[in-house]
């Protein structure tokens, strides 16, 4: 779908972080967690910057009809939506690609969830809890002051357990210092399997996925790249993946994925 | 928004015995085989769709990342990545030609003999309505020179191409010689039934913060409107050199700017990036090109075509 959707409310999560909530029904009514709008940011008319930004489904709600992006200024083209105000339009063409798979029946999904990407996992979160299955979610950011989506996770019903960088929220460290410890704690109060959830930075990714390896648990990522069209058009987002028989070969991030098998994933 | 603005506007072409009900295509690479835009616009209202450049086997193409912005355009090097022929006529014909649109099928080779043994393969399935030939790649048997920047080079290729099939041949023009008509007038010496131009120039960029080049192949293909003014002026220069149809592309977002392809010379326009910033572009420039020949009484796009060098 391609389309033109009103801003409804825009505003600032932490200094850098934005929401924006879209009127756009023919989105929300079809959007799965883990899929992408992907965003014209120029102005109106305007050519320069050229290509639109792959940003996830944060939220959906089907029956208001709306979708809430949430994005970080890290770029001219991010900057340019940050300075979009409600009741303007926005183009945007979606919802785009491969989502995440729900979990196996009886399995506890545990999210690992590094800064800004904890946006399509609050979206998947939501719907867990919608049919009755509750994640446990460790978060990680950089500090206390970056960190966002998490009062509203919780509000939901999921567990959350925040890890800051500099210690000042929740414990010190990495995310993926403690993913053994949630698992183990999910294996002893539940006694169910885990499946693990993730998106966030490269090295968050990598060590998830030695995670994954490592213990034989089943992962699904959601991974990033620079793209052009969104389509599946242009082979621009490709990465490089292991198929089934073992061979390498690639895929296309926007239609492909974003979401893949962590198992199918070459380091990146 | 509707095609017919005007009874009396008729915005067919031919292109070298191709009848298009419109001029204006969607460039190879940016349209994949056709399919990928379905849910975004209406593909059968396109002139014709030129394929993603096809190889004799399947290329895996080049490593990422593989696309780079910059101002008003952008950089690629996706490097020639498809199924190959035969997968290309077995798995994506059936849907392509679903369109009803004529299909014209960009295709590259290592060598000569591989351009010719694709173009034969394309006429004996039925697999394309004319051939474009991509003489932007780089000639194996001769250094790596691309076979569009040495006259010879073009000529064989284009000679091979035509041997091989009686399907009209299309030679695609590369941006980056010091002398575009005299490629231009090889290519029609050696038998070509139209040229389209211009290819991706060439370019680089250094991504300040991994000190590194920006594409994984470190060389990529600028495109966009940061070109435009380029291959416009090639265009002209080709209209002054051959007489050969022409179809122009090069940073297309507008009906204003593919009516400056049109005016220097060209028959027909392609759209290529600008499909990415705007799915609709090429509805929007078919729409513009009615519209506009409607306020300025022209009642057929031949009479346009070229107009420029009249008025000068
Ligand atoms: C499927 C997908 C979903 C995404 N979802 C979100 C989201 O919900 N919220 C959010 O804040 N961001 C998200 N991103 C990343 C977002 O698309 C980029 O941050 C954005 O395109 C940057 O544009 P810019 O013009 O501001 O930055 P640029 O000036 O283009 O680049 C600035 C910096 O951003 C990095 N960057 C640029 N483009 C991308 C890209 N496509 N992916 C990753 N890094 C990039 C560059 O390496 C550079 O460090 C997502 C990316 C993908 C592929
Ligand atoms: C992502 C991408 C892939 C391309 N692939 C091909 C190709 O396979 N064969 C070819 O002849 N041209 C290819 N091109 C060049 C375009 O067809 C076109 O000539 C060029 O991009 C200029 O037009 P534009 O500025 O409208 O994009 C590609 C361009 C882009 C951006
Ligand atoms: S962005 Fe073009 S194929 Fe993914």
């Amino acid at each position: 779908m391609h389309l033109e959707a009103q801003i409804l409310e825009m505003h600032a999560i932490t200094n850098d972080v934005y929401s924006m909530t879209l009127q756009c029904p023919g989105v929300a009514d079809s959007a799965q967690p883990g899929q992408f709008v992907h965003v014209a940011v120029a102005q109106p008319g305007s050519t320069d910057p050229l290509l639109r930004r792959p940003l996830s489904i944060c939220d959906a709600d089907r029956s208001k009809g709306t979708v809430e992006l949430v994005f970080r200024i890290v770029g001219r083209g991010t900057r340019l939506l940050a300075g979009r105000q409600a009741s303007e339009r926005i183009d945007l063409m979606g919802p785009i690609g491969t989502g995440f798979r729900r979990p196996r029946p009886g399995r506890v999904p545990l999210v690992v969830a590094g800064g800004i990407g904890i946006a399509p996992l609050h979206f998947l979160c939501r719907a867990l809890l919608s049919v009755g299955v509750s994640p446990y979610v460790i978060a990680g950011f950089s500090t206390r002051s970056d960190m966002i989506l998490v009062d509203r996770l919780v509000r939901y019903g999921a567990k959350v357990q925040v890890i800051t960088e500099d210690g000042s929220f929740g414990l010190a460290g990495k995310v993926t210092e403690y993913i053994e410890r949630a698992a183990q704690e999910i294996n002893s109060h539940s006694h169910g399997e885990v499946e693990l959830y993730a998106c966030g930075p490269l090295g968050m990714i990598n060590s998830v996925r030695e995670w994954c390896l490592e213990t034989g648990v089943f992962g699904q990522v959601s991974l990033e790249s620079r793209m052009a069209c969104g389509t599946g058009a242009c082979l621009g987002c490709v990465l490089r993946v292991i198929t089934a028989s073992g061979e390498e070969r690639y895929e296309r991030v926007c239609v492909d994925g974003p979401v893949f098998d962590v198992r199918r994933i070459v380091t990146c | 928004m509707s095609c017919t603005v005007d009874a009396r506007v008729d915005l067919s072409v031919d292109i070298a015995g191709v009848k298009l009900k419109n001029p204006v295509m969607v460039a190879s690479g940016t349209f994949g085989f056709g399919t990928e835009y379905a849910a975004y616009m209406d593909v059968s209202r396109l002139g014709a769709i030129v394929t993603k450049g096809l190889t004799l086997q399947p290329r895996t193409g080049n490593p990422p990342p593989r696309i780079w912005e910059t101002p008003a355009g952008m950089l690629n090097s996706i490097g020639l990545q498809n199924p190959g022929i035969d997968a290309y006529l077995e798995h994506h014909l059936p849907a392509l030609r679903a369109f009803k649109v004529p299909v014209i099928a960009n295709v590259c080779g290592d060598t000569v003999k591989e351009y010719a043994e694709i173009a034969r393969r394309l006429e004996c399935h039925e697999g394309a309505d004319a051939i474009e030939v991509n003489i932007s790649c780089p000639n194996v048997e001769r250094g790596g020179i691309a076979f569009g920047s040495d006259p010879r080079s073009a000529v064989a290729v284009v000679e091979a191409v035509k041997r091989a099939t009686s399907l009209p041949v299309i030679v695609k023009l590369t941006p980056n010689v010091t002398d575009i008509a005299e490629i231009a007038r090889a290519c029609e010496g050696a038998g070509a039934d139209a040229l389209s131009l211009v290819n991706t120039l060439l370019g680089m960029a250094i991504d300040i913060y991994r000190m590194r080049p920006a594409l994984g192949n470190v060389f990529g293909g600028l495109s966009g409107p940061a070109i435009r003014p380029v291959a416009v002026r090639m265009v002209w220069q080709v209209r002054e050199a051959v007489d050969l149809p022409l179809i122009g592309m090069g940073g297309i977002a507008s009906f204003e700017d593919a009516l400056e392809f049109i005016l220097a010379g060209a028959s027909a326009v392609a759209v290529g990036s600008g499909t990415f910033a705007d799915p609709a572009c090429a509805i929007r420039v078919i729409d513009g090109i009615g519209q506009y020949m409607a306020n300025n009484g022209f009642e057929r796009v031949s009479h346009m075509v070229g107009l420029a060098h009249k008025c000068r």
